[in-house]
């Protein structure tokens, strides 16, 4: 059975929003977007291509798929974020999209969310990973569809925005996997889910 | 000048407390308990407390057993600071009584760091915690994560409303799955 992993930027107070750019997703009057940019250090960019080469595919939510999209889809070949992401296969969750054309190697999941997953979950490959997609990531753990976290912790309080783990969700106990420091001072926490013993 | 040295569990989720005050999430940490509390102490002479962490302490470290246990001599011994506007006094069990503080709490530690001294722990406290790291007066975070979302409950920063940002000093990860990520303020 696959695994799927949420790979995540998130700031101490828990919120993923707009980790990349500014105007990157600004939904609820977000200013504080683009926040990881001074923590960049090379060995993130390592843990992102370790990451990819456990994963053949992505599980996207609509709006991260666009901007994601849009920022990898004109990269020229030889861009080595550009071509990981371009060539992985993609899965987008999404009512109101009617094709995905404009991101290569993208399939849409329009209904039977829940089951589409489940299915994909089910057949042989290697690992499926999510980022971003804060809707779809709190519909996935409500249906205990979450392996694993893997949250690159950064060192800031930003006091609001999206957060990772949705406000009222279900209360879940976690096994801590890994953890390691970037010399920037980033975290990798690495978390997997626990079956809940009923 | 004394530092401020904010010390909460905290779930992953950013949470100190369920939404009555619980902390039957927190799944203990020998290790800090043993090695990196008595340490934590050992350099502070004030302990400062919102008032519902300032209850639930009171209930519990002055009627633990102290015959050996070095870490219950120094919480009960230490001076504590409760900020309230409600309580009328803030007893500690049978050892002193905790000062109260019942006008602003930043203008209050602003202070009482100018004055000379040893640092300040805060444990727990989230308001206390928002209040203090908005004024810029908070100068170490040692968050102890615990392997738990929680989904709802007082969180550790409820009402910031600028972001803050650290320089992490140390990570520490113990076998119950706590990770202690110890930061102090970053001013650059």
């Amino acid at each position: 059975m696959r695994k799927i992993v949420v790979s995540e930027f998130v700031s101490l107070d828990n919120v993923m929003q707009a980790p990349g750019g500014a105007e990157e997703d600004t939904e609820g009057g977000f200013t504080l977007g683009g926040w990881t940019w001074p923590f960049w250090h090379d060995d993130m960019g390592a843990h992102f291509f370790e990451e990819m080469s456990q994963s053949d595919a992505l599980l996207l939510g609509r709006k991260t798929w666009q901007i994601h999209g849009g920022a990898f889809e004109p990269m020229p070949a030889g861009d080595q974020f550009g071509d990981v992401m371009n060539i992985m296969p993609k899965y987008v969750v999404s009512t109101t999209l009617t094709t995905v054309s404009a991101w290569r190697n993208s399939t849409l999941i329009r209904g039977n969310v829940i089951e589409e997953i489940r299915t994909l979950k089910a057949q042989p490959g290697k690992n499926i990973v999510i980022d971003g997609s804060s809707v779809l990531i709190h519909t996935l753990a409500q249906h205990d569809l979450i392996d694993e976290y893997h949250l690159m912790v950064f060192p800031l309080v930003l006091g609001s925005g999206k957060r990772l783990f949705p406000e009222g969700g279900k209360k879940k106990t976690l096994k801590l996997i890994e953890s390691k420091s970037f010399a920037t001072g980033v975290v990798v926490l690495t978390y997997q889910s626990v079956v809940e013993q009923s | 000048m004394r530092k401020v040295i904010a010390s909460p569990f905290v779930t992953l989720d950013g949470f100190i407390a369920g939404p009555d005050g619980e902390l039957d999430w927190s799944v203990g940490d020998e290790a800090f308990d043993r090695e990196q509390l008595p340490a934590l102490l050992d350099r502070v002479d004030a302990i400062l407390l919102g008032q519902l962490t300032y209850q639930a302490l009171a209930a519990y470290w002055p009627f633990t057993s102290a015959e050996d246990d070095r870490t219950a001599d120094l919480v009960n011994t230490i001076p504590k600071v409760v900020f309230s506007r409600t309580l009328a006094e803030a007893p500690w069990g049978p050892f002193k009584n905790a000062r109260l503080v019942k006008e602003d709490s930043a203008a209050a530690v602003a202070q009482l760091k100018q004055q000379a001294g040893k640092d300040m722990v805060i444990f727990g406290s989230g308001r206390l915690v928002s209040e203090l790291a908005q004024a810029g007066l908070i100068d170490e975070y040692q968050l102890r994560v615990n392997p738990v979302v929680l989904g709802r409950g007082k969180r550790l920063f409820p009402d910031l409303r600028e972001r803050v940002k650290l320089k992490l000093l140390d990570s520490r990860t113990s076998p119950s799955g706590v990770v202690v990520l110890h930061y102090q303020l970053d001013n650059t």
